[in-house]
C-alpha cells in the first residue's frame, strides 16, 4: 500500500513538472498554430543554461532566472528569425513542424558539442524525505509542486483577468478577425513565444532540479511525454493540460510500480495513441475549437 | 583506396534504397512521418535474427553461447523477404491507427511515439534481439555459396547485390510514380479535401504508401544489417531519421533521382569530409554532433532559399500553356481539432 501512495505522490511531483512544460506547449500552440518540436530541446537548454550559472555562481533563484531569461530569448528569437518568416510565405503547417524539428536538431547537437554527451551533475542542497499525510515528500518536491501551482494560477489570472489574456484568447480564435478588431496580432503572438519559452525554461530548471543529472537529450526524451499530456488533455487548452499532465504523471509512476520502469514512458504513449484514436479533442472537449481558456 | 571507395559506394547504394523508401511516404504522400527509421530497424533485426547461426557452437563470438537468438541460419534472401513482409505489416498496422483519423501533426507525434516504444522494445528484449548489447555476427549473405571467396571479391559481389536490389526499387517506383496510383497520391498531398471531392479514397491511398514504404525500408535494413554485420538500438535514433528527411529536402521532394543525390550529399559526403580533420581526444561527440548541426541547418537553408531541391519535381501533365503557370500555395485555413 506504500508502494502505491509513495508513487502517486512521486507522479504528482512529475505532474507538476509536466503540468508547466505542458501548458507552456498547449499555449503557443493555441496561440500560434505551431506545433513545436523543439520545445524539449528547450527545456534541456534551460537545464544547461542553470548548470553552466551553477558553475560561476551557485545560487538557486540565480539560476533558475537564467534559464527562464535564455529559454524566453530563444523562443522569441526562433519565431522572429524563422517561424514568421515561414509563415508570412503562406508554408504548410507540416513544413512549419519540420522547420521547428531542424531546430531540435540543431540545438540538440549545439549542445552535445559544447558540453560533450556524458551526464552533467546538478548540485543542490540535500533533503531529507518526510511523510506529508499518506505521501512522502522531500522539501524539494514540495517546492516544485508550489511552484507549478504558482505559474498555472499566474497562466489563469493572465488568461483571464487582463487585456492580454483576453487578446491571446481572440488571436487564438481567429487571428484574421483579431487583426480586425485592432488587435496587434503579431505583438501578442510574439510576447506568446517569449512567454512559452519562458514557462519551458523553468520546467526545464525544475525537471533538472527533480533529477539531478542529465545529458543533451534528456529534453527531447521528455517532449514526448509532454505531448501525451498535452493532448490527453486536448491541445491548445491550458486548463485540460493540467489534468492530462496530473493524469499521465501519476500514471507512469504508479505503472512503474507494478511493470519495469523502464517501461513508464511506454505507458504515457499508449495512452497518447488511445486518446487521439477514441477521442481525438482531448478528454475534455472544448466548448468551441482552438480554446485557451 | 578502392577498398574505401567500394565501402562508400555500397553505403550509397543502401542508403539510397533506404531513401526512397521514405520519399513514397513523404515526398508522396506527404505524411511527415517521424517512425520510418523504426522500419529500417526492425527490417535489420528482423533479417539479422533470421540469418543468425544456432547458438551454443565451438566459438562463443560466432555462436553465442547462450542461445538469444532463433539460430535459423536461414539464407540472405527469404529473410530480406520476410523482413519486408514484417515491415509492411507493421506499417499496416501503425497506418491503419494513424492515417485513419489523424491530422499532420497529430500523425507525427504518434510515429514518434511508436518509435519511442519500439525503441523500448528491441532494447530490453534480450532473448530475441539481445537487448540494448545489440545483435552482432550476422553472416553475410552468399559468403558460402561463393565458397568463401576473398574479400575484395566478396566485396564486388555484395556491390552487385546492392545494385541489384536499388535497381529493383527504382524501377518499381518510377513506375508507382508515373501510375494512377501515384497521381493520386501526390493529388492528395496537395490538396486532400479536393482529391476526396474526384473519388480518390483518401485513406486507402495514404495507407498504401504507408505500406510501400515500409517494405522497402524493411529491405534497405535488411541489406544494412548484413553489411554492417551487427545492428544495436543505439546504431538508430529520431535523429537518424531525420538525416534521411534532410536528404529528401535537399535533393527534392518527390524526385527519386533528386533524394538519391541528396541522400549520397548527406550521408556520404557530409560526414566523410570531416574523416581528415584531426581528431579531439577528449571530445568523441564532437563531429557527429557537428554533422547533425550541419543536416539541420542545410534543412533550414534548403526550405527557405530552394523549397524545390536540386533536383525538382517533374510535373508530368504539363502542356505547354500552362507550363510556366503554377498555383501558389495558400496559406493553410485552420482546421480545427484532430
Amino acid at each position: 500500500m506504500t508502494a502505491i501512495t509513495n508513487a502517486i505522490g512521486f507522479g504528482m511531483v512529475t505532474a507538476a513538472i509536466l503540468a508547466v512544460a505542458t501548458v507552456a506547449v498547449t499555449l503557443q500552440y493555441s496561440v500560434t498554430q505551431v506545433p513545436n518540436f523543439a520545445q524539449g530541446d528547450i527545456m534541456t537548454l534551460g537545464a544547461y543554461a542553470a548548470y553552466q550559472t551553477q558553475v560561476f555562481a551557485p545560487n538557486l533563484l540565480l539560476e533558475a532566472v537564467v534559464a527562464i531569461v535564455v529559454c524566453a530569448l530563444f523562443s522569441l528569437g526562433m519565431n522572429y528569425s524563422l517561424i514568421q518568416w515561414f509563415q508570412r510565405r503562406g508554408t504548410r503547417n507540416i513544413i512549419i513542424l519540420v522547420v521547428t524539428a531542424a531546430v531540435s536538431l540543431i540545438l540538440q547537437n549545439s549542445i552535445l558539442a559544447f558540453y560533450g554527451g556524458a551526464p552533467v551533475e546538478f548540485k543542490l542542497p540535500a533533503t531529507e524525505p518526510a511523510d506529508y499525510g499518506p505521501f512522502r515528500w522531500t522539501s524539494r518536491d514540495i517546492w516544485i509542486m508550489v511552484c507549478a501551482v504558482l505559474v498555472m494560477l499566474s497562466v489563469h489570472v493572465i488568461l483571464r483577468y487582463t487585456k492580454f489574456g483576453k487578446s491571446q484568447r481572440a488571436v487564438s480564435d481567429d487571428p484574421q478577425l483579431a487583426r480586425v478588431s485592432g488587435i496587434d496580432a503579431d505583438r501578442v503572438i510574439n510576447l506568446t513565444w517569449l512567454w512559452a519559452g519562458a514557462m519551458t525554461g523553468l520546467a526545464g530548471f525544475i525537471l533538472a532540479a527533480s533529477i539531478g543529472a542529465f545529458d543533451p537529450s534528456f529534453g527531447f526524451g521528455f517532449l514526448l511525454v509532454i505531448l501525451a499530456a498535452a493532448v490527453v488533455g486536448g491541445i491548445g487548452q491550458a486548463y485540460g493540460a493540467m489534468l492530462g499532465a496530473l493524469l499521465i504523471g501519476v500514471a507512469m509512476e504508479v505503472s512503474a510500480v507494478y511493470i519495469s520502469s523502464e517501461y513508464k514512458q511506454v505507458v504515457a504513449f499508449v495512452i497518447l495513441i488511445a486518446v487521439l484514436l477514441l477521442r481525438p479533442s482531448g478528454l475534455i472537449a472544448a466548448r468551441a475549437k482552438n480554446v485557451v481558456y | 583506396m578502392i577498398d574505401y571507395a567500394i565501402s562508400l559506394l555500397t553505403l550509397a547504394l543502401i542508403n539510397a534504397i533506404i531513401v526512397i523508401g521514405l520519399n513514397v511516404r513523404w515526398g508522396w504522400a506527404g505524411e511527415f512521418d517521424l517512425s520510418y527509421y523504426a522500419f529500417v530497424a526492425i527490417g535489420a533485426y528482423t533479417t539479422a535474427v533470421l540469418v543468425g547461426p544456432p547458438s551454443g557452437g565451438p566459438d562463443p563470438l560466432v555462436n553465442p553461447p547462450d542461445g538469444w537468438i532463433l539460430g535459423l541460419h536461414w539464407p540472405f534472401i527469404p529473410s530480406a523477404l520476410i523482413a519486408m513482409l514484417v515491415t509492411g505489416s507493421l506499417s499496416a498496422m501503425l497506418g491503419a491507427v494513424a492515417l485513419r483519423k489523424l491530422r499532420g501533426d497529430y500523425f507525427a507525434i504518434t510515429t514518434v511515439a511508436f518509435t519511442f516504444i519500439v525503441t523500448l522494445v528491441f532494447s530490453q528484449n534480450f532473448r530475441l534481439f539481445n537487448g540494448f548489447l545489440g545483435v552482432f555476427n550476422i553472416p553475410q549473405p552468399f559468403y558460402d555459396f561463393l565458397h568463401q571467396p576473398d574479400i575484395f571479391t566478396y566485396n564486388l559481389v555484395f556491390i552487385g547485390l546492392c545494385f541489384v536490389c536499388l535497381a529493383i526499387v527504382y524501377v518499381v517506383t518510377e513506375w508507382l510514380f508515373k501510375s494512377p496510383f501515384g497521381m493520386t497520391l501526390r493529388s492528395i498531398r496537395e490538396d486532400e479535401q479536393a482529391s476526396a471531392a474526384y473519388g480518390r479514397d483518401v485513406y486507402i491511398a495514404k495507407l498504401k504508401a504507408f505500406v510501400i514504404g515500409g517494405m522497402v525500408a524493411g529491405l534497405g535494413g535488411s541489406l544494412f544489417a548484413v553489411y554492417l554485420s551487427s545492428w544495436n538500438p543505439s546504431a538508430w535514433s529520431p535523429i537518424e531519421g531525420f538525416l534521411i528527411f534532410a536528404a529528401i529536402f535537399l535533393g527534392g521532394q518527390g524526385n527519386v533521382r533528386g533524394v538519391i543525390l541528396g541522400v549520397v550529399i548527406v550521408t556520404i559526403l557530409i560526414p566523410e569530409s570531416t574523416r581528415w580533420l584531426p581528431e579531439f581526444q577528449r571530445r568523441p561527440d564532437l563531429y557527429p554532433a557537428l554533422r547533425n548541426i550541419a543536416a539541420g541547418i542545410l534543412i533550414l537553408a534548403v526550405l527557405r532559399w530552394r523549397p524545390q531541391g536540386i533536383i525538382p519535381e517533374r510535373h508530368l501533365n504539363d502542356t505547354r500553356a500552362s507550363a510556366g503557370f503554377r498555383i501558389p500555395l495558400l496559406p493553410q485555413t485552420r482546421t480545427p481539432g484532430a
